[in-house]
């Protein structure tokens, strides 16, 4: 016999047959595997359908008493994603550590090449996306790439890792635009020029092809991903800049920091110089009245810093004149003919070499050249310090008080749930996205007049979630190996306990450490962010209802 | 109007497994403190409608008539996807309930009793918005949205998200698929009943529920891809 149609099934399903179709249809059943499947799935769906409608919570969502998720199923799902991340990372580490020479350009932590593919990419997006929505991808393009950098920045040096900085300045800075000063917004045009003799009395933010700035701003200046920015003129306040070329000869009385692909600096930067770029040349006029910071491919120095010059790339040509210390990460590091520093020259070189000292180049203090010792040497130093053990303790008590506080707080934020990959996988995306999009929007809430206040409480939340998302992911952790009966105190305590310790140890391992923590808070504040949007939704339904 | 005489003896009631609030409710509907099987003492219909009763009785009934106030307004929610309308329609409903508790039969469970009065409520209230007058215009009945190819069966979704989506789903679903789906999966009303309450035939019950479910695979099944 054919098979029903489907109607026919769910008439079945729902008792409504009269007493022969039905027997006729089981008939059927007993022989025909697919439909016996149909059957089962509109039962499925109907107990689903009044469940939903009960508003009946499923098991497995509570925390305390789990009858489910099986934790088989979240090993089948989260355990062998997170090993393979984490053992993923852990290989290509290794192999860009020994890596031979001939094959470096591989290494996606160096820098040849990146730039160009990171403008490209931008220009690409930029003019084939027209209107505001191609402004903001690009921003968010913008912001991606100063977070990798500054992850390959903190990769590449940990000394470095205090000056996070490039991207928490640029939004201290933006949060804080000069008093009073309105706002002079150009997007999308061609060409944007500020004639000699004109002063403009507005920060200026400006997507355009081509910027030029003859005259004056009596603001700061921020260019958005031009392909070109010319200054002659003179900035009164910061100017953040990410153009394919960037020109400088005019005066910059703030910081400047300049992303681009080829930097060129040869006027005066009242305050300290930050860079990232594939080649930068402080020319012969050039002068950077404090500190100068510079991820590049190559670097020539040839005008004057007045304080410190980092760098970290594969050469770096001294010409110039540097009042201080001289601190770099490279392969090559030469003192030319007519170089002067004040201070020492430290040179960390990937593998065994020297710094060359022309004999006309005049050294303060010494010269020091090292061999960079890896993430593991650096790692291990620091395991053999006792004050590094009784740090961790202090964190975790901390994270330990806080989280029963929030527990007895917001019970409900440690109802979070990861059974599956797929959730894992939604999870680090929406964490990623979080990560990404907050700083962006908190910056541009900074930069309209709208609030600095609100960019500034935004930010204190957001660095909050961060840390609670630690947290959060620890109880989840906990859990899943104290399995906690109830969702009282006790139980409760101790499943973060043991969860704490064991994110804290697995963030703190060598070489494994960074990319777990950077793991956790991913999936932490993916799981935080999709809670509070459930919890709102909650919140509305139970109102409604 | 004391019809102690057509329905079964309170006794009958008790006897019938009944408990907690409402072998309570039983009690008040016996009328405490008056005497005699089958006594309807506190319990008279006033000429207005209404019902007058003893205190005690009246707080049985407060009581029973609590442990049921959920569901009622989730059902009174579903139907209108509207929350105030909705809100007042649960009111009523109780209203309703007290003014028709003689005709309360006693040897049934309670929960259906109050769903069918909020059913019926709803559903002259979609009739009274006067856009849907008639529920069911004739589109209601075409065949050929039953396709062959439908997607397969919604499965069990353990996600809140999910299940969030699921129900506002279900709020989304036109008012003619939306009224025969809760019917019949929250209020659990047979086809039979959900017909003659939305004034149809119980094959075009059975037809809507299932084209119900169709857009709601469909519905769901865009939003997790």
């Amino acid at each position: 016999m054919s098979c029903f149609p489907e109607l026919t099934y769910a008439f079945f399903v729902d008792g409504e047959l009269d007493a022969s179709e039905a027997r006729s249809v089981q008939a059927h059943l007993i022989g025909c595997r697919s439909c016996r499947a149909l059957v089962v799935g509109l039962q499925d769906e109907a107990t689903l359908l009044a469940d939903v409608l009960h508003e009946r919570v499923p098991q497995s969502y509570r925390l305390a008493p789990r009858a489910a998720p099986p934790p088989r199923e979240l090993a089948m799902g989260v355990v062998p994603m997170l090993g393979l991340g984490v053992v993923a990372l852990a290989v290509l580490g290794w192999i860009f550590e020994s890596l031979p020479a001939g094959v470096e350009w591989l290494n996606p932590f160096r820098l040849q090449g990146v730039y160009e593919m990171a403008f490209n990419f931008l220009f690409v997006i930029r003019d084939d996306v027209p209107g505001l929505l191609e402004f903001l991808i690009a921003l968010a393009g913008l912001a991606s790439v100063s977070l990798l950098l500054l992850f390959m920045v903190s990769m590449l040096s940990r000394r470095f890792v205090g000056t996070a900085s490039f991207a928490v300045l640029l939004l201290a800075l933006l949060a804080v635009p000069r008093s009073g000063a309105a706002l002079d917004l150009h997007f999308h045009e061609d060409e944007v020029s500020v004639p000699a003799g004109e002063t403009r009395e507005q920060t200026m933010i400006v997507n355009a092809n081509t910027v030029r700035v003859d005259g004056v701003v009596d603001g700061d200046l921020i260019v958005l991903l031009a392909e070109r920015l010319i200054l002659r003129g003179e900035v009164k306040g910061n100017v953040f800049s990410s153009a394919r070329t960037i020109e400088v000869s005019g005066k910059v009385e703030g910081n400047l920091h300049a992303i681009g692909e080829k930097v060129r600096l040869d006027g005066e930067v009242g305050g300290n110089m930050y860079s990232a770029s594939e080649i930068l040349t402080l020319g012969e006029g050039a002068k950077v009245k404090r500190d100068s910071t510079h991820v590049a491919g190559g670097a020539t120095i040839e005008g004057r810093v007045e304080r410190d010059l980092f760098m970290i790339g594969h050469w770096l040509d001294v010409r110039g004149n540097v009042a201080r210390n001289v601190d770099a990460r490279a392969e090559r590091v030469s003192l030319l003919d007519g170089a002067r520093v004040g201070g020492d020259v430290d040179a960390t070189f990937w593998e065994k070499s020297e710094v060359e000292v022309a004999p006309g180049a005049v050294v303060g203090g010494e010269v020091r050249s090292g061999v960079h010792e890896g993430w593991q040497e650096a790692w291990y130093s620091h395991y053999a310090d006792a004050g590094f053990y009784v740090w961790l303790v202090i964190r975790l008590g901390a994270a330990f008080t806080l989280g029963l506080l929030l527990h007895f707080l917001a019970p409900r934020l440690f109802d979070v749930r990861l059974t599956s990959g797929g959730d894992f996988a939604r999870s680090i995306g929406v964490g990623f996205l979080v990560l990404v999009a907050t700083p962006i929007a908190l910056l541009l809430i900074g930069i309209t007049l709208l609030g600095i206040p609100i960019a500034v409480i935004g930010l204190a939340a957001f660095l909050s979630a961060v840390y609670v998302s630690g947290i959060v992911i620890a109880a989840l952790v906990g859990s899943q190996i104290t399995k906690p009966h109830s969702d009282t105190l006790g139980p409760f305590a101790a499943a973060l306990l043991a969860g704490l310790a064991i994110v804290i140890v697995a963030s703190e391992l060598p070489l494994l450490g960074a990319p777990v923590r950077f793991l956790v808070v991913l999936t932490g504040l993916g799981l935080l962010v999709q809670r509070a949007y459930f919890a709102w939704q909650d919140a509305r339904s139970v109102t409604a209802v | 109007m004391d019809g102690s005489g057509e329905t079964p003896p309170v006794q009958q009631a008790l006897a019938a497994s009944l408990t907690g609030p409402q072998l309570l409710f039983a009690e008040a509907r016996r009328g405490v403190g008056a005497s005699g099987p089958g006594a309807r003492a506190a319990l008279r219909t006033t000429p207005g409608g209404g019902v007058s009763m003893s205190p005690t009785a009246q707080e049985a009934l407060g009581q029973v008539f609590r442990d049921h106030e959920r569901d009622v307004r989730r059902l009174c929610r579903r139907m209108l996807a509207d929350d105030a309308a909705a809100q007042d329609a649960a009111s009523e409903t109780f209203v309703r309930a007290q003014q028709r508790l003689v005709s309360y039969d006693e040897t049934r469970p309670m929960r259906p009793w109050l769903l069918g009065i909020a059913a019926n409520l709803c559903v002259d209230l979609i009739r009274r918005r006067g856009t849907e007058a008639r529920i069911f215009d004739d589109a209601g009945a075409d065949p050929e949205a039953l396709a062959d190819r439908a997607p397969s069966p919604l499965g069990h979704l353990l996600r809140a998200e999910e299940r969030a989506a699921l129900l506002s789903g279900i709020d989304a679903l036109p008012v003619k698929y939306r009224l025969p789906l809760v019917l019949r999966h929250f209020a659990e009303l047979d086809y039979d009943a959900i017909a003659e309450l939305l004034g149809t035939s119980r094959n075009q019950v059975g037809s809507l529920l299932f084209r119900a479910r169709q857009r709601l695979r469909i519905a769901l099944g865009e939003t997790s891809a």
